[in-house]
This record gives C-alpha cells, sequence and structure tokens, in this order.
C-alpha cells in the first residue's frame, strides 16, 4: 500500500511537471526595432478607400503608434493617381477622392515617411470578383458551447478566385430595461444633517439604441485543394447563445475579399504567427516579408501588404427566437436597487440606504427610474440609459 | 605490498652517491624518496649459499634495511666472494646472474624483481583491488572507440632483465613459449611483433619463439586467427624469457572485451567513432529510472539534443533526420517514448550501440551526418538467464532461452508502462483523463548452423498512446523485421546477407464535442536487401565490397472524418514511392607501419517512382500555385527523376608513437529521404518525404582530423577531432508552413546550404576507483537560405544558426566506486542555450495586436546546465543465488534548475502572452530495482 502511494506521488509529480511546464513570464524587448508597418486594402467597391500606416512599439508598450505625417498615394498605371490624407482622428489615411480599383489596372503604393524614407509596393491587380451565395445562422455547439454560427457560402464559377478572407460588421439592437424618463440629481447635501434632495428633471428616455462593431483578426479560407472553387459553410461569427447582442435583432454585414496568393499567404502567417501553439512543439517564427521595400534599403524590414481585393458582401439580419433560443441575459446583470431615504443608519442591520442613493447617483451614475418620496428605484445607467453605451442613431439600412 | 622482510634497522652513514629514480617505479613505490646508497663498506663470503641468506647476512652486516620478497629469492644461490665492499658491489655482484634489482636510500635496501619469466606476476605485486578490476568490466566507462577485433586481451607491463644504467647494447634478444591456456599445449604459427610491426617473430610447432627487441619500453601484439589476441607491453633490459599463455577465441568472454581495446583508439583508421557498451552505463544516474543508451549517447562531444524532451539527435551540425538509426540492421524511424523522454530500445536486450559521426564505413548510406548502430544481444545459449527491472514509470523483462545447446538461442525483452493504471487511480482531474501508455518488444533469434553459417532474425515493434488534451488521441509505433544469413567462404572471405523492413506510422483522433472529428493517419515502409562481403586480399589490403537496395512506399497522409456530424473531408495526399540503391566496395590498406588507410567508395542512386503528378514550376518565381508551368502525371511505377552520386569514405591513420596517432578523413554522404517538421524540434508528427521533382536530395562532405593518445600505465585516452562539414540542399520551411495534408508540399521548402564546424576534445579514465570521462566541444552549426526571391529568403540570405546551434558543450561523467557493492555516480552538463527568434516589437494588424520577431535565432534562451546524482547498490555476489539484484538511486536536475526548454509568444484576446516551457524543473528522484538470474 505504502509503495503504491509513493510510486503515484512520484508519477503524479512527473506528469504536473508535464503538464504544467509551461509559465508565463513578462516580455522585455531584446532589441526594438523600429519598423513600419503598412495594411492597405484598397477594393472595386466606390468609396474613399483607407491606408494604415503605423510603426512597431516596444513590447512594454504594445499597440504600435500611428505614422504622423507620411506621404501616400497610389499610382495606376493608367496614369491615374490618388492622394491620401491623414484622418487626425483615427492616424488612418484616406483617400482624399472616392474611387474603386478597376480591373487589369496595375496599382502600386507609395510612402514617403515622416524620416524622409521612401517606400514602394510591388504593383498589384485586381482579383477575380466572386459574389457571396449565402449568409446564413444555425445553432451549432463549438467547444462544448452553445450558440448560432454565421455561415457564409460562395462559388467561383471561373475557377479563378481561390482565396478568401472576410471580415464583419455586425449591428444589433440594444433596449434598455429599465428605461428612465428622469434626470436625477442630488441637491442641497447638508453634509451635517446628511439630507439631501432629488432633483427629477424629465427627459426623454433612450431606449433603443444600435451598436455597430467592426471584426478584428484575420479570418481567411482557400479552396485551391478542393475540386471546385466552392466556399462552403466557411464560419465567419460565432455568437454565444447567451451573448446579450442576440437579445434583440442582429444583424452582419460579412464582406468577402478575394485574395492574390501572395496577399492571402501573408495574411495568414501573420495570422499564424500569433496564435496558439502546441505545449512541447514549437512552429517556427520569424520576420515576415510583404510586398513593400524601402527603396535604396532592400534589406530594411518593413511589415505590410499592399493589396487590391474585389469585395463583395451580404447582409442578414435575425433574432434569437428566430433560431428557437431562449431570450439572452442582458449585457450587464441591471440590478435595480430599492431605496428607502429615512433610512439612513447602518445600525439596523442593513446598509444606509440614504448613502447609497447619494453616492450610486453621483459617483456610480446610478438612474432613477422610478421616485416616490421617501422610496426610489435606482438601476445602472446601461440599464437605463442605452446612449450610455450605445448609440440611439438608427442606421440608414436598417430593417425591422 | 605482502611479505615483508627487514631485521635491523640501524641508522647507517652518509649517503654519497645520487641515482635517478625510474619513472615506471613511481607508480610502484610512490612513497620512496631515493638518495643513493651506504658507502659502508663489508666484507662476506658465500658459497652456495641460499639467496635470501645472503641477503640477510648483507643487511646485519651493513645494518641496512632490506625490503623484498621471499619468494623472489626461492631456489636461488650464490657463491661470490668480497673483502671490504662497497654494499653497492657486493649487491651487483650477488644479483649478478639473478632478475633482481635494487634501490637504496640511507635507511634502505628495496629489492625488485624486474625480470619475470611468465605473463604471470607475482601474487600481491599490485594492489589486490586492480587485479579485481582487470577481469571484470564493471567500470562506467561505457564507451571505447571502434574497434573490429572480436577477443582481446592486455596484459600488464612487465619487465625482462635488469636495468643497467651502464648498458651500451641497443637490442636484446626475448625468447619463450606461448601455450594454449586449455590444453597446455604450445601455440603453432603464432606471430609476436611490436605495434608497428618493425620486430617481429613466429612461434614454432612447439610454441617457441624468439624475438629480437630494442633496449626500453615495447609494445607487443599477437596474432593469430583463431586465438584471442594479447597485448603487451614490455620494458627490456637484458635478454629474458617470456612466457605467454593464450586462450582460444571460441571462449573468449565478453566480460574481457573492455579492457582489450584500450589501443584501439589510437591504432584504428576511423574518426568520430564511438561505441557505447550497455552493460557499463547502469550507474549512470538516470531519469525516471530507464537506463538509456541513445541517451547517453547525447553526452559526448558532438551528440546534441535541442532539449530534454526532444526525440531527435543533432550530430556534428546536422539535422535531426540526418541521422541512420540502426536497431540490428533495420532502420527505427521514431527511437523514442513519449515524446522523447524515453528511448525506444530496450536496454537489456541491446548489446551495443556503435555511432559513427565521421568515417562513416562505406556499407551504410542514405543519411548525412551519423550512423547510430544498435545490436542486440545474442541470446544466451548455455542456460536460461534474464534480467528485469522495476522502476516508476516502467517494468522491463528480458529472457535468454538456448534452444540448441551452444548453438541457437532466443532473446526476447518487453517493456511496458504502467503509467495509465496510475493515472486513472489518481484524484487528480486533470491527469486522471489523460492517457499515457507505451510499450516495445523485441525477439531475436540466432542460430550457428554450423562453423560456416549463421542465422539471424530480430522482429521489434513499439507503441506509443498518449493523449495531452481529453479530445485527443495521439499513436504511433515502429514495427521493424531483421533477417541476417552469414557464411564463411574461406578463412579470408565472409559474406553475409540481410533483408530488413521497417514501417513507421502515427495516427491522431480527435473527437470533441464540435463537428470536426477526424482521425488522421501517416505511414512509412521501406525494404531493403543488402549483400555485404569481406575478404582478406592480403595482409595489407582488406576489402569489403557489396550492394544494397532500397524501396520506400509512403503514405503521407490521410483524414478521415469521425461521425455523421463531422464536417471534415476525407483526403488522402497521394503515395510516394522511391528506390534507393547502391553499391560500395572499400580497401583497409596498411601501406606501412605507421600508415594504414581506408579507401571506400559508396555509389548510390535513387529513382523517384510513380504514379505520381508533379507540378513544374517556372523558375525564378516563388513557387505557389501560380508558377506551375506544367503538371506531369507519372504511371505505376514510372521513374520521375533520378539523382545520384559517388560518395568518399576515406580516412586514414599515421602513428605518431606507440600510443599517439594523427588520423583525417574525408566524407560525402547523399540523403534522399527527409524529415519535414514545423516544429522546431523533432516531433512524431513530422513528415517524411522523398526526393522528387522538386525536392533535390542533401549532400554533404565533411572533413575531419584528430589526433589520439593513450597513456597505458593511467589508463587514459585523451583524443582530439576537429571537423568541418559542408550541406547543401537542407530542406527548411517557408514561415508558417502547412506540411500536412498539403499536395503541393514543395510550395512551402525551402532549400539551403548549412555548414557546421567544431572542436571537440575527449579524456576518459576508464579503471580504477574514479573513473569516467569528460568532454567539451565546441561547434557551430549554420544554415543558409538564400534566393533571387526575397520571399524565400531568410536572414537576407546570409548564414545564421541552426536551431541546435549550441557553442560551448562541456559534459563530465564520474563514477566514484565505495566499495565493491557501492558506488556514487554523477552527471554534469552545460551547454550554451540554443538559438531562438524573438520577438522584437509590437504591432497591430487587422485590428489585433502581434508581434515583430527579431531575425531568425538571431537570441538564445538561457544557458542549460543539469546535475545529476546517483547511488549504486550492487547485491552481494554469493554465487548461488536466486538472482543478482541492483538498485540505483538516482536525483536528476539536482540544482533544480528551471532550464527553458523553448519560448514562445502567443496572442491571447489580442495580447501578447510570453510563456516559457521547462521540461523537468525540480529535481526528479527515482528509485529503480534491477534483477539479473
Amino acid at each position: 500500500m505504502k509503495k503504491t502511494q509513493i510510486l503515484q506521488v512520484i508519477l503524479s509529480f512527473f506528469l504536473l511537471l508535464q503538464i504544467g511546464c509551461t509559465e508565463p513570464f513578462e516580455i522585455e524587448t531584446i532589441d526594438f526595432e523600429n519598423v513600419l508597418v503598412v495594411e492597405a486594402t484598397i477594393t472595386n467597391e466606390s468609396r474613399h478607400q483607407q491606408v494604415k500606416v503605423s510603426r512597431t512599439s516596444t513590447l512594454e508598450n504594445p499597440g504600435g503608434q500611428v505614422e504622423n505625417n507620411a506621404e501616400v498615394w497610389i499610382e495606376a498605371n493608367n496614369g491615374d493617381m490618388y492622394q491620401f490624407s491623414q484622418d487626425p482622428e483615427t492616424g488612418d489615411y484616406i483617400s482624399n477622392t472616392v474611387f474603386a480599383v478597376e480591373a487589369n489596372v496595375e496599382y502600386t503604393l507609395k510612402i514617403n515617411s515622416s524620416d524622409g524614407l521612401n517606400y514602394t509596393s510591388e504593383a498589384v491587380i485586381l482579383p477575380e470578383t466572386v459574389a457571396i451565395e449565402n449568409v446564413y445562422p444555425e445553432v451549432i455547439t463549438k467547444d462544448g458551447v452553445e450558440g448560432v454560427q454565421v455561415f457564409v457560402d460562395a462559388f467561383d464559377a471561373t475557377g479563378n478566385a481561390k482565396y478568401f478572407r472576410y471580415e464583419y460588421i455586425e449591428t444589433y439592437k440594444i433596449v434598455a430595461p429599465n428605461p428612465t424618463s428622469f434626470i436625477a440629481e442630488i441637491i442641497n447635501y447638508n453634509s451635517q444633517s446628511e439630507t439631501f434632495d432629488v432633483q427629477l428633471t424629465p427627459r426623454e428616455p433612450e431606449i433603443v439604441c444600435y451598436s455597430t462593431e467592426f471584426s478584428t483578426g484575420i479570418r481567411q479560407t482557400a479552396t485551391n485543394e478542393l475540386d471546385e472553387n466552392r466556399v462552403e459553410r466557411f464560419p465567419v461569427r460565432f455568437l454565444d447563445k447567451n451573448n446579450a447582442v442576440l437579445r434583440e435583432r442582429y444583424s452582419i454585414l460579412v464582406k468577402q475579399f478575394v485574395q492574390s496568393v501572395e496577399a492571402y499567404t501573408f495574411y495568414k502567417i501573420i495570422n499564424e504567427l500569433g496564435n496558439v501553439e502546441s505545449l512541447l512543439s514549437q512552429g517556427q517564427p520569424g520576420y515576415v516579408s510583404g510586398n513593400i521595400t524601402s527603396v535604396g534599403n532592400p534589406n530594411e524590414k518593413v511589415l505590410g501588404f499592399f493589396e487590391a481585393a474585389s469585395v463583395s458582401m451580404q447582409r442578414i439580419y435575425f433574432n434569437h427566437e428566430d433560431l428557437g433560443l431562449p431570450v439572452p441575459p442582458y449585457f450587464i446583470d441591471c440590478n435595480v436597487i430599492e431605496i428607502d431615504y429615512n433610512d439612513n443608519t447602518t445600525l439596523d442591520n442593513d446598509p444606509n440606504e440614504r448613502e447609497i442613493l447619494k453616492t450610486h447617483i453621483q459617483y456610480f451614475d446610478y438612474q432613477v427610474i422610478f421616485a416616490f418620496h421617501p422610496n426610489y428605484l435606482i438601476v445602472q445607467p446601461e440599464c437605463s440609459l442605452c446612449t450610455y453605451f450605445s448609440s440611439n442613431v438608427r442606421p440608414d439600412f436598417w430593417e425591422d | 605490498m605482502a611479505v615483508c622482510y627487514s631485521k635491523n634497522s640501524k641508522i647507517c652513514e652518509e649517503p654519497t652517491m645520487k641515482k635517478k629514480y625510474i619513472a615506471f617505479l613511481i607508480a610502484l613505490m610512490s612513497i620512496i624518496q631515493l638518495y643513493g646508497q651506504s658507502a659502508t663498506k663489508i666484507s662476506v663470503d658465500f658459497k652456495d649459499t641460499p639467496l635470501e641468506t645472503a641477503i640477510l647476512e648483507v643487511e646485519r652486516k651493513s645494518g641496512l634495511q632490506f625490503f623484498f620478497e621471499t619468494s623472489w629469492l626461492q631456489n636461488q644461490k650464490v657463491t661470490k666472494s668480497f673483502d671490504q665492499a662497497e654494499v653497492v658491489t657486493v649487491l651487483r655482484g650477488i644479483f649478478e646472474n639473478t632478475s633482481l634489482n635494487f634501490y637504496s636510500n640511507d635507511k634502505a635496501v628495496f629489492l625488485l624483481n624486474n625480470s619475470i619469466v611468465n605473463d604471470k606476476l607475482p601474487l600481491g605485486y599490485f594492489e589486490d583491488e586492480n587485479k579485481e578490476e582487470y577481469s571484470q568490466n564493471t567500470a562506467p566507462i561505457f564507451q571505447e572507440e571502434f574497434a573490429s577485433q572480436t577477443s582481446s586481451r592486455t596484459n600488464r607491463l612487465i619487465t625482462i632483465g635488469k636495468q643497467n644504467s651502464a648498458t651500451s647494447k641497443k637490442y636484446y634478444e626475448i625468447s619463450g613459449r606461448v601455450i594454449n591456456e586449455k590444453t597446455d599445449e604450445g601455440v603453432a604459427s603464432l606471430s609476436i611483433s611490436t605495434l608497428d610491426r618493425t620486430h617481429y617473430a613466429v612461434t614454432d610447432d612447439n610454441g617457441n619463439y624468439t624475438l629480437t627487441l630494442p633496449y626500453g619500453l615495447n609494445k607487443l601484439e599477437t596474432n593469430l586467427l583463431g586465438f584471442e589476441q594479447i597485448f603487451q607491453d614490455v620494458i627490456v633490459y637484458g635478454n629474458g624469457r617470456l612466457n605467454l599463455s593464450l586462450t582460444e577465441n571460441a571462449q573468449a568472454l565478453d566480460e574481457v572485451v573492455v579492457a582489450s581495446k584500450r589501443d584501439a583508439n589510437v591504432r584504428d583508421a576511423v574518426v568520430g567513432a564511438t561505441l557505447i557498451n550497455i552493460e557499463a552505463i547502469k550507474t549512470i544516474p538516470l531519469i525516471l529510472g530507464e537506463r538509456d543508451i541513445l541517451k547517453v549517447a547525447t553526452t559526448l562531444p558532438g551528440i546534441k539534443t535541442t532539449g530534454e524532451g526532444s526525440s531527435g539527435f543533432n550530430v556534428r551540425g546536422g539535422r535531426a533526420d540526418q541521422n541512420l538509426i540502426l536497431l540490428d540492421d533495420a532502420v527505427i524511424y521514431n527511437p523514442s517514448h513519449f515524446l522523447g523522454f524515453f528511448s525506444a530500445v530496450n536496454p537489456f536486450t541491446t548489446g551495443s550501440l556503435e555511432v559513427y559521426k565521421a568515417s562513416i564505413p562505406a556499407s551504410y548510406g542514405g543519411r548525412l551526418s551519423s550512423v547510430f548502430d544498435i545490436e542486440t544481444k545474442s541470446g544466451n545459449t548455455e542456460k536460461v538467464s534474464g534480467e528485469g527491472s522495476i522502476g516508476p514509470i516502467t517494468a522491463n523483462m528480458a529472457i535468454e532461452v538456448p534452444i540448441v545447446k551452444e548453438k541457437a538461442s532466443v532473446i526476447a525483452g518487453v517493456r511496458a508502462t504502467y503509467s495509465d493504471y496510475i493515472l486513472k487511480n489518481l484524484d487528480e482531474e486533470q491527469l486522471k483523463n489523460s492517457e499515457a501508455s507505451f510499450y516495445d518488444a523485441i525477439v531475436k533469434y540466432k542460430h550457428a548452423i554450423n562453423e560456416n553459417n549463421t542465422f539471424q532474425g530480430t522482429f521489434y515493434y513499439s507503441k506509443d498512446r498518449f493523449s495531452i488534451t481529453s479530445d485527443s488521441v495521439f499513436s504511433y509505433n515502429n514495427r521493424l523485421l531483421s533477417l541476417k544469413y552469414n557464411h564463411r567462404f574461406s578463412e579470408k572471405s565472409r559474406g553475409e546477407l540481410l533483408f530488413v523492413n521497417s514501417e513507421y506510422k502515427y495516427d491522431i483522433g480527435f473527437e470533441a464535442d464540435a463537428n470536426n472529428n477526424f482521425d488522421f493517419g501517416y505511414k512509412l515502409n521501406e525494404s531493403q536487401i543488402k549483400l555485404n562481403l569481406n575478404y582478406n586480399l592480403s595482409d595489407a589490403h582488406k576489402l569489403s565490397y557489396g550492394l544494397s537496395s532500397k524501396i520506400y512506399s509512403i503514405d503521407p497522409g490521410e483524414i478521415v472524418p469521425i461521425g455523421a456530424n463531422s464536417d471534415v473531408n476525407a483526403k488522402t495526399i497521394d503515395r510516394e514511392k522511391g528506390l534507393e540503391s547502391a553499391i560500395y566496395v572499400s580497401d583497409l590498406y596498411e601501406i606501412n607501419d605507421k600508415l594504414l588507410v581506408d579507401i571506400g567508395l559508396r555509389y548510390s542512386i535513387y529513382a523517384a517512382l510513380g504514379e505520381a503528378t508533379q507540378n513544374v514550376y517556372a523558375d525564378g518565381e516563388p513557387r505557389s500555385e501560380n508558377s506551375v508551368t506544367e503538371v506531369k502525371s507519372y504511371g505505376k511505377n514510372e521513374v520521375i527523376k533520378t539523382y545520384g552520386g559517388p560518395e568518399y569514405r576515406i580516412s586514414g591513420r599515421y602513428l605518431l608513437g606507440n600510443d599517439f596517432s594523427f588520423k583525417a578523413a574525408y566524407n560525402r554522404t547523399i540523403q534522399y529521404l527527409h524529415l519535414l517538421s514545423t516544429n522546431t524540434t523533432m516531433s512524431p508528427t513530422d513528415i517524411w518525404k522523398l526526393s522528387d521533382l522538386n525536392v533535390e536530395p542533401q549532400r554533404a562532405d565533411q572533413y575531419s582530423i584528430g589526433f589520439f593518445k593513450n597513456i597505458v600505465d593511467e589508463d587514459l585516452e585523451f583524443s582530439l577531432e576537429g571537423y568541418y562539414k559542408k550541406m547543401n540542399d537542407l530542406l527548411d520551411y517557408k514561415i508558417g508552413a502547412q506540411l500536412i495534408l498539403n499536395d503541393d508540399l514543395e510550395t512551402e521548402l525551402l532549400q539551403g546550404e548549412g555548414k557546421a564546424y567544431g572542436v571537440e576534445f575527449l579524456i576518459k579514465k576508464n579503471k580504477g576507483r574514479l573513473n569516467g570521462y569528460f568532454g567539451y566541444s565546441y561547434s557551430r552549426a549554420l544554415i543558409k537560405l538564400d534566393s533571387e526571391i526575397r520571399q524565400e529568403q531568410v536572414n537576407n540570405g546570409e548564414f545564421f544558426a541552426a536551431n541546435y546551434d549550441k557553442p560551448h558543450d562541456f559534459t563530465m561523467v564520474a563514477n566514484y566506486k565505495l566499495t565493491k557493492r557501492f558506488s556514487f555516480s554523477g552527471n554534469f552538463t552545460y551547454q550554451t542555450g540554443r538559438p531562438v527568434t524573438y520577438p522584437i516589437g509590437s504591432f497591430v494588424f487587422a485590428g489585433e495586436e502581434q508581434v515583430l520577431y527579431s531575425d531568425r535565432n538571431q537570441f538564445r534562451i538561457p544557458d542549460y546546465y543539469r546535475l545529476d546524482l546517483g547511488f549504486n547498490i550492487e547485491g552481494n555476489h554469493k554465487k548461488n543465488k536466486l538472482a543478482h539484484s541492483f538498485i540505483n538511486i538516482s536525483v536528476y536536475n539536482v540544482l533544480g534548475r528551471n532550464n527553458p526548454y523553448s519560448v514562445f509568444f502567443v496572442n491571447e484576446d489580442g495580447q501578447i502572452k510570453a510563456y516559457k516551457t521547462s521540461i523537468f524543473s525540480v529535481p526528479v528522484p527515482t528509485i529503480t530495482y534491477n534483477f539479473k538470474f
């Protein structure tokens, strides 16, 4: 008996080491390299095209740094030239004019950085256009979690487009569960008597809002190893069935970019280098060279890719009940607090409710949803005013 | 020192003369300081006086104390008289016709017997301890340089005649008789020669010989087919007799082997070769109780691993796939269990491991950097015997059974882990659901049909199965079959015919709740037929030649969905086939006594065979589907492409002295099978790929030199080797390559140059209480991936350090025998940390934080060091015990050094997190019980 225990100890020890031998540590930049980063996709959609120019930052201060005051323009071999100007808010460079990429025209991105160095991309052309056939939600279980998966189907009859990248913009309706018609304010506070008045000013309730979010990260698929250039059931977005965005109406605009093989590869590698790797083995990381080089110094590292991509979009709407899902909870746990203004002591073995009323309104932005002095109902602002975290502007495209 | 005689101890007068001490005597009588001898004059008269009586007389009269052993004096008489002669003169006189010599200081006279008439030393002349070790191979020195000799023995240094400082004679005559130890009959036609063969003699029909030898130290060897070889060092001071007794080879015992090859490292023509004897590694501290011959190999200079838990070896700057690992001549593709923590070779059935790092014999081919030739023991043909062990993770049992007495036997070994059973009984939830099991089994049958014909066959199977996450199960197995038939055509000519087959496959099953359940499989099979012939053309020329042909068949990947709900599409990558054939010849040519060369040439040819389709890519463009200009289809067994070429295997030795040699070698190797791995270390999911239209074979040229020196009396062996290796078409991958289930794998591959160079130093002490070895190497391994196309360049097309480039590597293995039963052992290893690609900045792309990596392998992880200690207890040595036991208690990583194995960086929720992995970051104690019957 004793012996077995010892064996167990040794073995579990061993396995714990095996399993628990990976530990996080603080990264420090050993040898920081300030590298120009370019993210530029121009499309056949007529719009103000966008180019992101930034620089690497140290690991201690992650997030990169915007490259200000660069000169950015695109040259087309049909003689066109498009100048870009920096958007002072986002730091992105936006084309001065609206334009769409045309087929069979070569485009080259040029950047003169703020420190006077010149960069140029390889010439790119627009790939084949492939329309999205279908975007549809389905209830599935992924990694043990039930939820809604939005799939995309696409088919390219020409057989030329094989590489696809997806982005989405999701917009969802929000209905505040505890709307209020007042603006509450604490006035006439007397610190001696600890008395105050709650001044209520009527207001338009903010009940319905619409939030829009842009996808982040890289989603790609390729059909090069399939018999047909058919994208089938590509999972674009997964939503946990308890995700509050599904509480009212949900809409997703899926954008499909047809990429060149070079662009596809570049995005794929960037994506893979940032993904989880297995415990005992390690993939080969390294510097990924894109299609942008420094003029005169080909060995200078430049991170980035300039691509011309054909885009196709499709928007769908759905509600949780359409999919037979229960109502998901609200974004936060709405906690309506009943206040008796007259309770101003903790001696009754219950909180000082008058104190709560004051601090919650003053410091935590709690909203008064019901008032009949000395009784009040207060709730978190998110539950009362949807504009607290969203917008009451109904998007033009919105269909109820 | 035994029976010493002394009677008188008066102090005598002034020392007058000084005499130089002879170096070799220091070893025998280290404490004695010699001043000279007494000037006292004495008068004595001897007439047929027994020598002993005479000496006692001198002792009494001179007042000096005499030390000697009475047995030296027996049956010797002296007739001499001296009148007022100095003691020196008296002693010279009485010892004139004897083999005795003497040294004295002002108080004492030491008699030395300098002429021993047979090869056995007077009992007790040396410490008992040494005597024991001589025949018992219990020392932990488990490696020796390669030697082709089957059986030999090295005798103790002896001296003949007595030293006479005034001698002017340069040569003396040594005569004697050589007898067969068993029959006491003379051994005829035996040659006795100096190692350099400048002086030799041959015994007559009665075993008598006469040999002329120069004054001083001579190294003799005997040579006669069918008898053991004896190495005998003699110091010749005068004429004398030297009798030897030999045993017949057939009865030579294994145990003798180690002591015998002490000169082989100096004398062979092979550079960079090492033999590891399994029996001798048993005292080395173990990790989890497993005696592991391959792990021990990695403690030698020039053989490295990327870290604990990596299954490959990097030999002299070569990649992990460049090692030909043979188990009884069959290739073992994954020689490790459990991701490299244990070797898959059963230690109890393993006889020896020979590693060739530089001079790869011409009979081997197909890998660039090394050959690991593991040979299974032959079973005991006399009686049933066995060996077993119980450790914390595994139990192991081997048994040897004679089938036909003295002719045929079987050896079988099985090893299995009970980790699964223990895991299931654990309370820890995380561990309860994990799975880890492995086993391996081996059977070897050997049958000596008659004197000229031997047959042997080996079957081996190993399987690993484990799951690290609860929804995936990973398994792999090796299966080997080896059949060998040896035939002796004549005394001069031998041959062997081999058939081997190896299969390696792995499987990954993934079953989670989601609808992406799948089963992935990979399989490699190879069969080889090989004929090796040896012909001893003359004393100077020994030829080896032969041919071989090997067929490969690889199923590079198949994925099938599991369950009806799985969205995974079934896919199979086309089978790859290849035929690799070679013809070789080599001549071991002894040009003169000093110069020995081994000139070998191997010509290998490889054909990639259909049925297959292959893409042709446009030149000067990155390989991608866009640059495909043509897709070629090939029919079944149609030749797609052939590669081949000569592989030179040349090495030579030049003796700079009896115990000192210089060697040089040039080696070319070609490799047609490549291991593809997205990991920086070897892992079981790696893919072996054959050369085809788009993948060139790898080629290497290695130049090596070495100096080898033995100090026989101190039992020390030194070697200093240097090498330069140039490799072409090494395989590497584009960053983020997708290797599994890729039809157009070549689009992910890069082929580049490699170069490696280094210096390796090794000192070994094979005997004595404290023994062990110390090795140091400084080496570099560099790779260059250059291309016209920028995307296919790595580090701007300049040389960079390979993943396994660890310049400084220091290892010490020592064993200290406390008593015959108890010993301590220790290992210490220090290595430069291996190179890594480290993040040097952060940036945002596609709305997520990403890291910018440095140039490939620009930085290094912290240095690696580790100390292991062990304590070994041998069971008592009673003869008629049921089983002989051996207990090993060891602690791995005593210092608890947290040696990072890898560092990696992960994007978690848009944030970069850094992780480091270490395998054994705390001391790991183990106790293992071994028994033998």
